[in-house]
């Protein structure tokens, strides 16, 4: 995987980055709406 | 990197020049240097702040500013140094140094980047916008605990606003360096031969994304009490408002260790180089930086033992807390035992690490004073807490900031600092921030309550020699400036290599840097990582 980047496999790194930075957002937002919501009566 | 990888960087890889260089940036040097020049003018905002809380303090009873504008200068002061001077500079410092540490391009998310930085200067125009309003800016404390912070009149909404864009911003800095050290590193660059600045922003940037979101809600549930009629810390409608400390402190302990880690990880770049030696126990510190990171979640409620804890609530807090002594322990233990025996030198970034070490020990001693329970009851709310929490801050954090900047400005500019300078500036902060904070202990036992303009006589001498520390402080910290801007502009030309002792993919790098980083794949061993 790491090897990619200097190796041809630019758009590989790339997909990977923004499926990674997608899966870590979406943590993060549920994490928010999480916090609100558990604390409504 | 000559291979297509970087064809594909090609069609950017001129130099952008005037106010679209900084604008539209895409390269982390170029975005590294915004964060550490937007956190050093943060400093200065913050700084004034600081002086006229200690221009009102030099003397007993009110003298310049009236004591709504004095809470303000406390509250806006807190929230300009942690969210607009420490973190800023440590993503600069994770922006200028961790793709060029593990041989990267740049980071993995250039835009989102960009976008990180830009959202800062305008959450900060929100915020300080406030000075001007009317009702004045936030008085209530940085830790904006209802119902005190509900009274804030028209700046309400631009605090909370700001709180949220600068979340914003820090994840999505997260998110990058995360994706960064995962989906980017040279061949051989494997996990356990990161640089330890780089594992210990790696822990930071997992903590931001677990915590910001929390700080998030927590202040969306304020705005909501306040305009939108529910009542989540209100108790006339079934509300609680200590649920918000408890919320709040869920994302303030971590918060805590969010501005110490990249300082662990600077010192830990620093101590080796200069004591020539391979840092003592490189797995034990990872492991001890990921167990403070994970204990950070369990120990919040020790911000709160006064609010009235169930008593096993109370003990679990105090032991938990306890608990992270033994990973920090570690910490300080591999820094003496990396210099022991070693052929050390005290160049200016040397200086300030060992600063460091003692210093931050000594903040680390009087926080584990407040963790206990019993004890806690006597410090809580003054100006021990105050010393307690400036020591691991200031000569914790900003120490460690100064010393990175002295550390890698060679590398940065290409030009060696003036070290005469440097080391004036050194000692004129190690003296007068003692000065400045050591006494705050002694008024803390005696009692004085942190957060008030006017105090008892009895505390009169402690408070002005504190005082007259924080002006000579605040002063000496001119001196940087100065020696910066001389670095940038010419000086003696500093090698790639820089120190004699440093080791990494950054050495092999020239000074400064090519706008580019790497043209060619570097190959990382062992030889390379360590001695």
């Amino acid at each position: 995987m790491v090897k990619k980047v200097f190796e041809n496999n630019n758009e590989i790194v790339k997909k990977r980055n923004k499926c990674l930075a997608l899966i870590l957002g979406l943590i993060a937002f549920s994490l928010y709406v999480g916090f609100i919501l558990s604390n409504m009566k | 990197m000559s291979t297509k990888a970087h064809a594909d960087h090609d069609h950017h890889d001129h130099k952008p020049t005037g106010i679209k260089r900084w604008l539209f940036s895409t390269n982390h040097k170029d975005i590294g240097t915004m964060y550490l020049v937007f956190s050093l003018i943060m400093f200065f905002i913050g700084g004034s702040m600081a002086m006229i809380i200690r221009a009102e303090l030099f003397q007993p009873g009110l003298q310049f500013v009236d004591p709504q504008f004095y809470n303000s200068m406390v509250t806006v002061h807190a929230l300009v140094m942690i969210f607009g001077a420490i973190m800023p500079a440590g993503v600069g410092l994770a922006n200028w140094m961790i793709p060029i540490m593990i041989g990267a391009p740049d980071m993995a998310l250039p835009r989102m980047n960009n976008m990180s930085f830009w959202i800062m200067p305008f959450a900060f125009a929100l915020l300080l916008g406030t000075f001007f309003m009317e009702g004045g800016a936030p008085a209530g404390g940085w830790t904006m605990y209802p119902p005190l912070v509900l009274q804030t009149g028209k700046a309400f909404p631009f605090l909370i606003f700001a709180v949220h864009f600068l979340g914003i911003s820090s994840i999505m800095g997260a998110i990058n360096i995360i994706a960064t050290v995962f989906n980017m590193r040279a061949p051989g660059m494997t996990l356990m031969r990161l640089p330890l600045f780089v594992w210990t922003w790696v822990i930071t940037a997992f903590l931001l994304i677990a915590s910001m979101p929390v700080l998030a809600g927590a202040v969306t549930m304020l705005l909501t009490d306040k305009y939108f009629g529910t009542s989540f810390f209100n108790a006339a409608g079934g509300g609680d408002p200590v649920l918000f400390q408890h919320i709040f402190w869920f994302f303030g302990h971590p918060e805590v260790y969010i501005l110490i880690l990249p300082a662990f990880g600077i010192i830990s770049q620093i101590i080796p180089t200069f004591a020539r030696k391979p840092l003592f126990g490189y797995a034990s510190m990872v492991y001890a930086t990921a167990s403070i990171a994970i204990l950070s979640f369990f120990v919040w409620a020790h911000h709160m033992f006064t609010v009235g804890l169930p008593i096993n609530g109370e003990l679990f807090f105090m032991y938990a807390t306890m608990l992270i002594a033994v990973p920090t322990g570690v910490k300080v233990f591999n820094w003496v035992a990396t210099m022991w025996k070693g052929a050390m030198t005290f160049e200016t970034p040397m200086l300030f690490a060992l600063a460091f070490v003692i210093l931050f020990t000594i903040g680390g001693f009087s926080g584990l004073m407040l963790g206990i329970t019993p004890v806690d009851f006597q410090y809580h709310d003054t100006y021990f807490v105050v010393a307690h929490f400036h020591y691991v801050l200031l000569t914790g954090a900003v120490f460690a900031l100064m010393a990175s900047a002295y550390y890698w400005l060679p590398k940065w500019t290409g030009h060696m600092y003036d070290e005469k300078l440097a080391k004036i500036h050194f000692w004129l902060s190690a003296i007068f921030a003692n000065v400045l904070f050591f006494p705050q202990h002694f008024l803390g036992l005696a009692g004085m309550p942190r957060r008030i303009p006017d105090y008892s006589v009895q505390f009169a001498d402690f408070n002005m020699v504190s005082s007259l520390g924080g002006f000579a402080y605040g002063i000496s910290q001119l001196l940087f400036v100065y020696i910066v801007i001389k670095c940038v502009l010419g000086g003696k030309k500093a090698t790639g290599q820089v120190w004699e002792g440093a080791r990494g993919l950054e050495w092999t790098l020239s000074s400064p840097p090519p706008y580019h980083s790497f043209t060619k794949s570097p190959k990382v061993t062992k030889a390379l990582m360590d001695y």
